[in-house]
Parts: structure tokens; C-alpha cells; sequence
């Protein structure tokens, strides 16, 4: 049993429907919409992040690709799962995210294969062992044109690609209004949660970004740059801040209105006294350290440590926002008159280890992925 | 047919499709509950369990009990549903004294008019018949539970054993043969009633000035109205 009464009425058919899965889910989408963004932003505007580029794209890829895997395992019909584009509901929220989610999906890939082209054409050429040759002609597609019209021709494709995805990226975020049109739950039922949702994930991308970027450039031997990180720390920041203040505002709105919600909204909250002290104290915490680490990246001083810290407390904060946003809400009952509590299994297809498999498997797919696609000069590496 | 002439009917083609929608037939079904009727006895849970297979711990229909009381304070509500009322209820431990008003209310799914449940099933497995039920398709559903959280009034639930979404379809399998819904058939004291809009026993409740549905602000426009019950049920 996951779920128990704790106090109050509630309506015999009320469980906690969807679970710690459910969690996850909004959390690889919030990770992808900031890392698609960081993307865009070194694409369009901050030429300094250039550097970064290539790890990000493959490095979002994994994500991507993991992010059905919650789904996937909630379902209670996985094997319908594909009646989302045979029968879609274009007024249902959840049927226009499978397609929000296939139009990222192949726009990543598209841009992934453009910006790699040059790389997989040579690789194509000079790859000594036999099946990753073959791989990359496959890769190819039969293009082996790298001149310098064609790499031209290729870079304004990626601008457009990139608007593409970015838009996709941000529109993925939209999962929120799965969420937010739950007109039945006061929880959910809000305006601010779209907005909150977005910078929430903005800053979990920066943050990710920044981790990988610390771990990339120590497992290829590369030079860290200041002011990428100080870039990228800066943005996250700042989506930090907006997302930590909305929810604030949120929750002042409704405290002070104290609608018929709000009591039960006060009492279940006590059921989630740890994520909101995580993402209490841990928001401050983080924003403090960010700052701290873009005042020393401007002096030109790299503290790993702290980059390492505040990436990865913003980490833990956005999935506590997370938890709060899908367990929180339903531990309200709709009679409003009592609420449950909630433990996840530990076994079984919704249970913790099950959890905890789909939040390690972008890590797992990494680095295949970096190994085919490396996104720094080979030969760095093979000096390690 | 010229290249104009041909998109052109494509086009009005797609229109239609698009936005012609069936004419909802005029015969749409209606539930009245009222709730001075109700004595709390079981029997609808248990008939509708038996007619409908309904899983232990699940519900289609339930009767929640309300007693609101006050010692010259505000009135304090008291609700409970113990196993959904299938077995009846227990005697009150409060000073009858104060007890202002206390019944039971029976309830089940809306058939709302403008359902969320349909409207966030990703797959339309779950939709609107002509005569107004909401009914699911459990061969198509995908068991993604978005229909449960949808409905403010609790009345979908997750069959464990199928790993489909399931609740009240007012026994459509009944009613599309003429008779009514099981909960209806075995009320004793002919609490719960159920017909077309147009029927006269209907219409004669249905002009009735204390006659209300529930959750009115989330504009479901719910098909089951509710007689004497007070402002506590929601």
C-alpha cells in the first residue's frame, strides 16, 4: 500500500496515482528545456559558449531519450503507448506532448547530425577499426561533400534547427500545463505554475551543463574556461532566482487568500516537510554559491567545489520542486476535506529502484553516445 | 475538376470533418438523488458491484454520510464513507443535541456534459454517447490515469487488475435495453431515479427550486442532480 489516509474525508477511490516515476518525468523535461536553451544561447547570442556546443547537443540526447521512460513504465497499458499518434486527443494535453516530443526528437538528431557531419565524414575515412567505420559511412548518409559552401550550408541549417528545437524545447516545458489545466486540483490550478516550471528547468539545465562541462573537460584533459562557466552559472542564476520566487509568490497568494483549499493545503504540506525545506533552504543555498562562483570566474579563478556544489544542489532542489508539483498536489483529496500520505515501493515497475534506474540511464547512454560522437578533438584524449 | 475546383472541396472537406459534430440526440439521460430518501443501507454499492464486477476497494457508486453539528459555535461538518457505505453505517457518537442536520448522499459518476476526463484522454479512449453517458473504452485505454486526476469528483478509478481506468456508465448495457441503472433498481426507498430529461417524473423533479448539482464552478455540467442536500456537499 502507497497510499494511506492520514486525516479528514477523502474519496474511497483517492491513491496517489501516479508516483515517483511521474516525478522523474518532468524532471528530464525540465533538464532538456535548460540544456536546449544554454544551446541556443551560444548558437544566437553568447559566442563564448561555442565551446560548449557540441556537449551539450549530444549530452541532451540522452535525456531525451530517457525521458519516455517514465512514461513508458507508468502506463498500465505500455504496449497502447503508440495509440498517442494512431488516436491522438488534440484537446488533450498529454497526446500534443507526444507530438512536441517527436518534433524534438528528430530536430536534436537533425542538428547533431549537421554539426557531426564533418567529423563523421572523416571518421568515415580514417576510422582504422572496421565496424565503427562502417557505422560512421552509415552515419553519413551517403554525404561526403565537406567543402567549405557545403560546411556553410550546414551551419545556417543548424540556426534554423536550433529555433526549431528551441521552440520544441520550451513547448516540451509545457508538460507544466499537464498539470496546470487539472482544473479539479487547487494545487495544480494555478497560473504561475507554467512559469515556474520553465525557469525551474532552465536552471536544472544550467546546472547539468555546468556538471557535465567539469566532467567532460577533466576526462578529455581540456583547459576549463572562466568565463564559460561564469556564462552559463550567471543564466542559471538568475532562472534560479525566478523560479524560487515564483513558487514564493504562489505560496503567499494562497495563503493569504485562504480559499477552501487552503486548509487542507496547509495540513498535507506536512507530509512534505523534507522536499520543501530542500527546496527552501537548498534555492538559497544554491543562489548564494552561483554568485560566489561567477565573482571568482570574473577574477579568473575556477573553484570546482563550489561549481560542483551549487550545480548539483540545484539539482536536488528542481526534483524537490518536482516531488512537491506531482506528489504534493495529489495528496489532497478532491472532497478538499482530507489528504494521504505517500511511500513509494521500493520494488516493482513504480518502485524506487525502478526510479533510480531511469535517472541513471541518460548517464548510462552517455557515454556511447560521447564515444561515437566525441564532442572534443580525439586525439586530446587519446594523450590522457 | 479543375486544380481550384478540387482544393477547394478538400478544403470545405476538412471543414466539415473537423467541425461538424453529431447532433446530440434530445433522449439524453438524467440521475436525480434525493437525498431525504437515502437511508445509508449499502444496497446500490453492492448491487452495483455485483452487476458491474467491480473490483473490493473500488467504487462506482458510494454513499457518504454528513452530519453537521454545532455547540453554539459555527456549524462543524463531519463526513465519512467507511468502504464506501457498502455495509451501512454505524451509529453517531455525537450529543444529539447538537447535531443540526445530518443525512447521506449517494454518489457516482456525473456524466458531466462537458466531461475533463474526455477531454485529457490522450487516446480517446474514453468519450460522450448520444444519450449522454461517458463511457470507456477499456480495450483502448492506455492506463495513463490523467482521466482520474481530471475528475473532481473522484468517480474514476484504476483497476488494479486490468490496468485500465474504469467507472459508472449508469449500466449502460441495462439502460440501452430499457431498464435502469442496478442502483436504482434496488433502492429501497427510491432515493436514486433515473430517465431521459424529457420524462415526466423528471421534469416534475427538475422544476423543483432546491435542486443543485455539485462542484457548479468548475462548469462540468453535471447530469446528476441532487435534491436536499445542503451546502456542506460538494
Amino acid at each position: 500500500m502507497t497510499t494511506t489516509v492520514v486525516e479528514g474525508f477523502v474519496y474511497p477511490n483517492h491513491e496517489v496515482f501516479w508516483g515517483v516515476l511521474i516525478v522523474i518525468y518532468p524532471y528530464f523535461v525540465s533538464i532538456i528545456t535548460g540544456m536546449v536553451t544554454v544551446y541556443a544561447i551560444a548558437e544566437f547570442w553568447r559566442k563564448e559558449l561555442k565551446d560548449i556546443e557540441k556537449l551539450v547537443v549530444i549530452s541532451s540526447l540522452p535525456f531525451v531519450l530517457s525521458a519516455l521512460l517514465p512514461l513508458l513504465l507508468d502506463l498500465g497499458q505500455p504496449q497502447r503507448a503508440f495509440e498517442i499518434y494512431l488516436t491522438p486527443n488534440f484537446s488533450s494535453v498529454m497526446a500534443v506532448f507526444g507530438i512536441v516530443y517527436l518534433t524534438e526528437l528528430f530536430t536534436l538528431l537533425g542538428e547533431m547530425w549537421f554539426l557531426f557531419r564533418v567529423d563523421i565524414v572523416r571518421m568515415a575515412q580514417t576510422e582504422s577499426n572496421k565496424l565503427l567505420r562502417l557505422l560512421y559511412r552509415i552515419l553519413t548518409l551517403g554525404v561526403y561533400d565537406i567543402s567549405e559552401k557545403a560546411i556553410k550550408l550546414d551551419k545556417k541549417i543548424i540556426k534554423i534547427l536550433t529555433g526549431i528545437e528551441l521552440i520544441a524545447a520550451w513547448c516540451l516545458s509545457y508538460v507544466s500545463f499537464l498539470f496546470g489545466v487539472v482544473k479539479s486540483n487547487p494545487w495544480w490550478n494555478t497560473t504561475i505554475l507554467p512559469v515556474s516550471f520553465v525557469f525551474g528547468g532552465l536552471a536544472a539545465g544550467g546546472a547539468m551543463v555546468l556538471l557535465l562541462y567539469l566532467a567532460f573537460t577533466r576526462a578529455y584533459g581540456i583547459e576549463r574556461k572562466p568565463n564559460i562557466i561564469s556564462t552559463v552559472a550567471n543564466y542559471a542564476f538568475y532562472f534560479m532566482l525566478a523560479a524560487f520566487a515564483l513558487e514564493t509568490i504562489n505560496t503567499i497568494l494562497y495563503a493569504y487568500k485562504e480559499d477552501i483549499a487552503w486548509a487542507v493545503i496547509k495540513l498535507a504540506s506536512t507530509e512534505l516537510a523534507v522536499p520543501l525545506a530542500i527546496q527552501v533552504i537548498g534555492s538559497l543555498e544554491a543562489l548564494l554559491f552561483l554568485k560566489y562562483v561567477c565573482y571568482r570566474c570574473n577574477l579568473g579563478k575556477i573553484d570546482t567545489p563550489f561549481i560542483a556544489i551549487a550545480s548539483v544542489t540545484i539539482l536536488v532542489v528542481v526534483f524537490a520542486m518536482r516531488w512537491n508539483m506531482v506528489i504534493g498536489a495529489q495528496l489532497i483529496d478532491y472532497s478538499l476535506r482530507g489528504f494521504v500520505s505517500y511511500t513509494p515501493p521500493l520494488w516493482g515497475r513504480e518502485g524506487l529502484i525502478a526510479a533510480l534506474g531511469v535517472l541513471v540511464a541518460p548517464f548510462i547512454m552517455l557515454p556511447v553516445v560521447a564515444y561515437i560522437f566525441p564532442p572534443y578533438e580525439r586525439k586530446l584524449r587519446a594523450g590522457l | 475538376m479543375k486544380r481550384r475546383e478540387f482544393i477547394k472541396t478538400i478544403m470545405i472537406g476538412s471543414l466539415a470533418f473537423f467541425l461538424i459534430k453529431p447532433a446530440k440526440s434530445k433522449d439524453i439521460f438524467v440521475y436525480v438523488v434525493d437525498s431525504k430518501k437515502c437511508i445509508g443501507c449499502g444496497s446500490c454499492v453492492k448491487a452495483c458491484r455485483a452487476e458491474n464486477h467491480v473490483p473490493e476497494r473500488k467504487y462506482r457508486t458510494w454513499v457518504e454520510r454528513y452530519v453537521v453539528t454545532s455547540n453554539g459555535e459555527l456549524e462543524n461538518i463531519f463526513v465519512e464513507s467507511p468502504n464506501g457505505g457498502e455495509f451501512g453505517f454505524g451509529d453517531l457518537d455525537v450529543d444529539e443535541n447538537e447535531i443540526l442536520r445530518a443525512y447521506f448522499v449517494p454518489k457516482l459518476c456525473m456524466h458531466c456534459d462537458k466531461p475533463p476526463c474526455v477531454k485529457v484522454c490522450p487516446v480517446n479512449a474514453t468519450w460522450i454517447t448520444e444519450e449522454g453517458v461517458v463511457l470507456i473504452d477499456k480495450s483502448h485505454c492506455i492506463g495513463c490515469k490523467y482521466c482520474i486526476q481530471a475528475c473532481p469528483y473522484g468517480a474514476r478509478y484504476f483497476n488494479h487488475h486490468e490496468k485500465v481506468v474504469d467507472k459508472c456508465t449508469w449500466c449502460y448495457h441495462r439502460i440501452m435495453r430499457g431498464m435502469r441503472p442496478a442502483c436504482v433498481t434496488v433502492c429501497p426507498t427510491g432515493a436514486r431515479m433515473f430517465g431521459k430529461l424529457q420524462d415526466e417524473h423528471i421534469q416534475k423533479t427538475l422544476r423543483e427550486r432546491n435542486i443543485r448539482i455539485l462542484k457548479p464552478e468548475l462548469n462540468t455540467r453535471p447530469k446528476v442532480f441532487y435534491e436536499n442536500v445542503g451546502w456542506e456537499v460538494w
